[in-house]
C-alpha cells in the first residue's frame, strides 16, 4: 500500500503536496482529510491542513483495515502529526501512535472495570464491618447505601442505634473513620465514606448553625472572643460556613487535631 | 467484647490469623491486651494513635452497660 502523509496551508495545498510526492493524480488516489487546518488570526492559533492520500489499487482488506482502526487514533494522530516531520518518519511513527491508541483505550476501559469492580467489592465490605460490629455491640441495623462519585453515604437505621452515635456522635465518627479505613483497604481509589445513623448529621448541621449564630451575636454583645470546643473538621466547616456572610464577624481554627476548635471573634472591620 | 474487637481489628490488618487478645479480670475491670503482627501494629494505632482511639471509642461505647470498666490495651 502506498501512502503518505502531508501537510499544507489548506487541504488542496496539502493534496497538492501529497500528489507530487506519489507522482499520481487526483483520480488515482484515495484522500483522507485529517485535520482541515485553521487560518488563525495574524498566525495566532493556526493550525496546518493535513491529509491522508494513498493510492486506489491497494486491496480491499487493507483498506478496511485502515478504516477501522482509524477513528480511534485520529485524535493522538492529530496532535503527532501537527509538529512538522520528515515524511517518511512520520509514516512510522503513524502505524506506532496507531497501535498504541487502541492498546491505551483498552487499558483504559479495563482500568474503568476494574476501578468500579473494586469499588463495589470494597462498599461491600465496608457494609458487612459496619453490620459485624453493630450486630457483636448488641444493635441490629439496616443500612442503606448511596453513593454520589467517591462519596459512599451509609445510612443506618435501627432500634438501638444511639449506642452508635455516642456523645455528640464520638462513636459515630469513630465508627466512621474505621469503616473509610476498611473501604479504603479494599479498593485501588480512595473513597470517603459517611456514616449517618438517622438522619444525626442533618440534625447535628442544624443545631451547630444554630450555635454558631448564637456564639456569634455572645461574641458581639461581648466584643470578645468565643471559643468553641474542639470539633472535627466537617464539624468546624458548618460553622465557618455558617458564619460566612455575617457582618462584623470572623471565625477561625485554633489547635491541633484533634483539640482544633473554633473561634469566633468580632471584627469591626468588616 | 473479644468478637466485638475482633470484627473491627480483622479487615484494618494483613495477617488477620495472629490476631490474639489476653483476657485479665479484675475487680472492676477487665483488661483486654490486644497484639497484632508486627507488620500490622502501624495499622492499628495509626497516625498520632487515631486508629487506636477510634476503636477504643466504640469498644468503650458497647461496654457502657456492663457492671465492669473495660480496658483495651494494644501490645
Amino acid at each position: 500500500m502506498k501512502q503518505v502523509t502531508a501537510t499544507g496551508q489548506s487541504v488542496k495545498e496539502a493534496v497538492d503536496s501529497a500528489l507530487k510526492q506519489l507522482n499520481a493524480t487526483l483520480d488515482q488516489v484515495n484522500i483522507v482529510t485529517i485535520d482541515e487546518g485553521k487560518k488563525g488570526f495574524l498566525g495566532i492559533g493556526s493550525r496546518l491542513a493535513i491529509v491522508k492520500v494513498s493510492l486506489k489499487n491497494e486491496s480491499a482488506l487493507e483498506r478496511l483495515e485502515r478504516e477501522t482502526s482509524e477513528p480511534k487514533v485520529q485524535e493522538k494522530a492529530k496532535e503527532e502529526k501537527v509538529v512538522f516531520k520528515p515524511k517518511t518518519e512520520t509514516k512510522i511513527s503513524n502505524v506506532e501512535i496507531k497501535s498504541e491508541g487502541i492498546k491505551e483505550k483498552e487499558q483504559l476501559v479495563q482500568q474503568i472495570v476494574i476501578n468500579e469492580e473494586s469499588q463495589k467489592l470494597a462498599i461491600d465490605k465496608t457494609k458487612e464491618f459496619v453490620l459485624d460490629v453493630a450486630k457483636n455491640m448488641g444493635v441490629l441495623i439496616d443500612i442503606e447505601v448511596s453513593i454520589n462519585g467517591k462519596f459512599v453515604t451509609l445510612k443506618m437505621s435501627g432500634e438501638k442505634i444511639a449506642l452508635l452515635i455516642g456523645k455528640r456522635g464520638q462513636v459515630l465518627n469513630s465508627l466512621q473513620y474505621l469503616a473509610q479505613l476498611v473501604a479504603n483497604q479494599h479498593s485501588e481509589q480512595f473513597m470517603t465514606i459517611l456514616l449517618d445513623a438517622e438522619d444525626y448529621r442533618k440534625r447535628r448541621t442544624e443545631t451547630l448553625e444554630s450555635l454558631a449564630f448564637k456564639m456569634a451575636d455572645r461574641a458581639l454583645y461581648t466584643k470578645k472572643e468565643v471559643a468553641l470546643e474542639p470539633m472535627p473538621s466537617y464539624e468546624r466547616k458548618v460553622i465557618h460556613a455558617a458564619l460566612m456572610n455575617k457582618k462584623k464577624i470572623k471565625t477561625y481554627s485554633n489547635g491541633t487535631e484533634p483539640y482544633r476548635h473554633i473561634v469566633i471573634a468580632p471584627d469591626f472591620s468588616k | 467484647m473479644e468478637k466485638l474487637i475482633t470484627s473491627i481489628v480483622k479487615p484494618l490488618v494483613d495477617h488477620p490469623e495472629e490476631i490474639t487478645i489476653r483476657i485479665e479480670k479484675f475487680d472492676s475491670k477487665i483488661l483486654y491486651t490486644l497484639s497484632v503482627h508486627e507488620d500490622d501494629m502501624g495499622k492499628v494505632i495509626g497516625k498520632q494513635g487515631r486508629i487506636a482511639k477510634a476503636i477504643r471509642t466504640v469498644v468503650y461505647a458497647a461496654s457502657a452497660h456492663s457492671a465492669k470498666r473495660v480496658i483495651l490495651e494494644i501490645q
